[in-house]
């Protein structure tokens, strides 16, 4: 026989009314909590990306959902950490230093969505290093090749901006060439400082995509270059773009400086 | 017997009360989940009949309007962020994007993706594109890149050089040494060179017997046209196979590609198999 307590009521009811409350309680915190995301999606997709750093509450929802994005999408390329891949051409994402744009989030943002080279319209694709060692050294612009002196020369011009380069001659034969028959001035700028603009890297930092040793850079004008970022577009939603680009530039914004390479 | 009709009351009570709890729980737990499954079912990723989703700025007849394109339009108009631009800016950038909508929805209603070549022509490529972007969105993992890059190693390598001397000497000259009548042609005279370069001013001909040669050597007389030739290798220095460290990036681009056009051809196949194509008599 069911027990009865001293008001007559039977203890299962009782039970019962509990579970519904404890249910009710555990159902209201989940909404809640649920509510809470709900609402920092929104505020963050409607956000400013320029302001967003400096909403502390949003700021910290973006990262911590931008990290599991970026170990999820980005990771496999970038590295872990975001520390880049010489032998693969991938930016270290932590050393402040922006190929496209000046790394404001929504240059990052831009970048993630529509991506580079992606064969997205609204990606950036303006301008590919051209590889001077072959027939055809770049597929839309009418630009001859070198001869492998020529390169040689080049390669001394480039070492010679970093201080590096003992073949005067060459560093100067090198220059007329930078300047001239060569095109390298179109993008590099006359002071190879490079421009952000198109993506075109300054030679003279110290700062190396594909490596800085004479090798690596006759290598490079050789065979050219014509790193590849996806586009996210159709793979992550808004939200995780915008917060995998938060995430990206607080890499780039913390107060530990790598360097170049 | 007391007790049994006690416990027959009680039960009877019991049973009405817990039937009319049940008939409660039963009625909340419905409207609960109507609740929840309402809300899930406006709420939900891409639902478009909740008002405007936060990560758009309108829908015009349920076509988002990207708030990422306004934000962006905005500061390649007027130079500003969206926090900073004046109410007159953003009506103008949002008056011009609903309008650009609105016009391709007309167009699309006007067919004229069926009248206009440009049109067509742009369709395509952004078709194409988008396949092409969708594989460069996945990374192949490094045991398909490596197999690739074992596969095609020559594809990387450094491009080879050579200087190299190209004499005509006349008909019936010993191989091996240049005869005293040989004429030095004007071709490669300005020092090394790479090897495609060679190649276009010697021609296949030639070349192909050139790239074999060892450095200080002479070849056999060759007939080209109606000319003896015979060459003479200063230097030759043959491409060399890169490690695929050094060239990582090429290989994962040339994947990518070749993928790209597999994938391609896979979608003229598709939209081919599952189109309905009547072709008249005289075109089959």
């Amino acid at each position: 026989m069911p027990r009865e307590d001293g008001n007559g009521s039977c203890m299962i009811g009782r039970k019962a009314l509990w579970a519904v409350v404890g249910a009710l309680i555990l159902g209201g915190v989940a909404l809640g909590l649920h509510l809470r995301d709900a609402a920092l999606h929104r505020d963050l997709l409607r956000a400013d990306p320029a302001a967003l750093a400096g909403d502390a509450r949003l700021y910290a929802y973006a990262t911590e959902r931008g990290k599991a994005v970026f170990a999820q999408h980005c990771a496999a390329c970038h590295g872990a950490g975001g520390e880049g891949r010489i032998a693969g051409g991938i930016p270290d994402l932590r050393d402040g230093e922006h190929l496209y744009g000046e790394g404001r989030l929504d240059q990052i943002e831009q970048i993630t969505r529509y991506g580079i080279r992606s064969h997205h319209s609204l990606g950036w694709n303006l301008a590919s290093m051209p590889a001077y060692a072959t027939a055809q050294p770049s597929a839309d612009k009418a630009i001859r090749p070198l001869t492998p002196a020529q390169v040689s020369d080049l390669t001394q011009f480039v070492l010679g901006l970093g201080g590096r380069s003992r073949d005067g001659a060459a560093v100067e034969r090198g220059k007329a060439l930078f300047a001239g028959s060569g095109g390298c001035y179109d993008c590099h700028g006359a002071d190879a400082a490079g421009d952000s603009a198109i993506g075109a890297p300054s030679l003279a930092d110290a700062v190396w995509l594909y490596g800085g040793s004479a090798e690596q850079i006759r290598s490079s004008i050789e065979k050219g270059r014509a790193g590849v970022s996806p586009a996210f577009l159709h793979t992550l939603d808004a939200a995780d773009i915008r917060a995998v680009s938060a995430f990206t530039f607080g890499l780039s914004r913390q107060d530990e400086h790598h360097g170049g390479r | 017997m007391a007790d049994a009709e006690m416990l027959a009351r009680w039960r009877l009570d019991w049973a009405r009360e817990n039937t009319r709890r049940s008939l409660t729980f039963c009625a909340a737990g419905a409207v609960l989940g109507l609740v929840v499954g309402g809300y899930g079912l406006f709420t939900a990723q891409g639902t478009r009949i909740a008002g405007v989703p936060p990560e758009d700025v309108a829908m015009v007849n349920g076509v988002p309007v990207l708030r990422v394109d306004y934000d962006n339009q905005l500061r390649a108009q007027f130079n500003v962020s969206p926090s900073q631009a004046t109410p007159g800016q953003r009506k103008t950038v949002i008056e011009a994007m609903l309008r650009e909508e609105l016009y391709v929805q007309r167009g699309l209603e006007l067919g004229v993706p069926t009248d206009d070549v440009d049109v067509r022509a742009a369709l395509v490529n952004a078709v194409e594109a988008a396949a092409t972007a969708d594989v460069l969105a996945s990374r192949p993992t490094e045991e398909e890149l490596r197999a690739f890059y074992q596969a095609n190693r020559m594809r990387w390598a450094n491009e080879g050089t050579m200087v190299l001397e190209d004499y005509v000497v006349p008909a019936g000259s010993p191989p091996g040494v240049l005869p005293a009548g040989a004429v030095r042609q004007p071709v490669m005279q300005d020092g090394e060179e790479f090897w495609f370069a060679a190649r276009i001013h010697l021609g296949d001909a030639l070349f192909n017997v050139a790239k074999g040669m060892g450095d200080g050597t002479v070849s056999a007389p060759l007939l080209v046209g109606d000319t003896w030739h015979m060459l003479r290798m200063v230097k030759n220095r043959p491409p060399v196979v890169r490690p695929l460290d050094a060239v990582g990036d090429k290989v994962l681009a040339d994947f990518q590609k070749e993928k790209a056009a597999r994938l391609a051809a896979a979608n003229d196949r598709f939209l081919k198999r599952r189109a309905d194509i009547q072709l008249a008599g005289d075109v089959k």
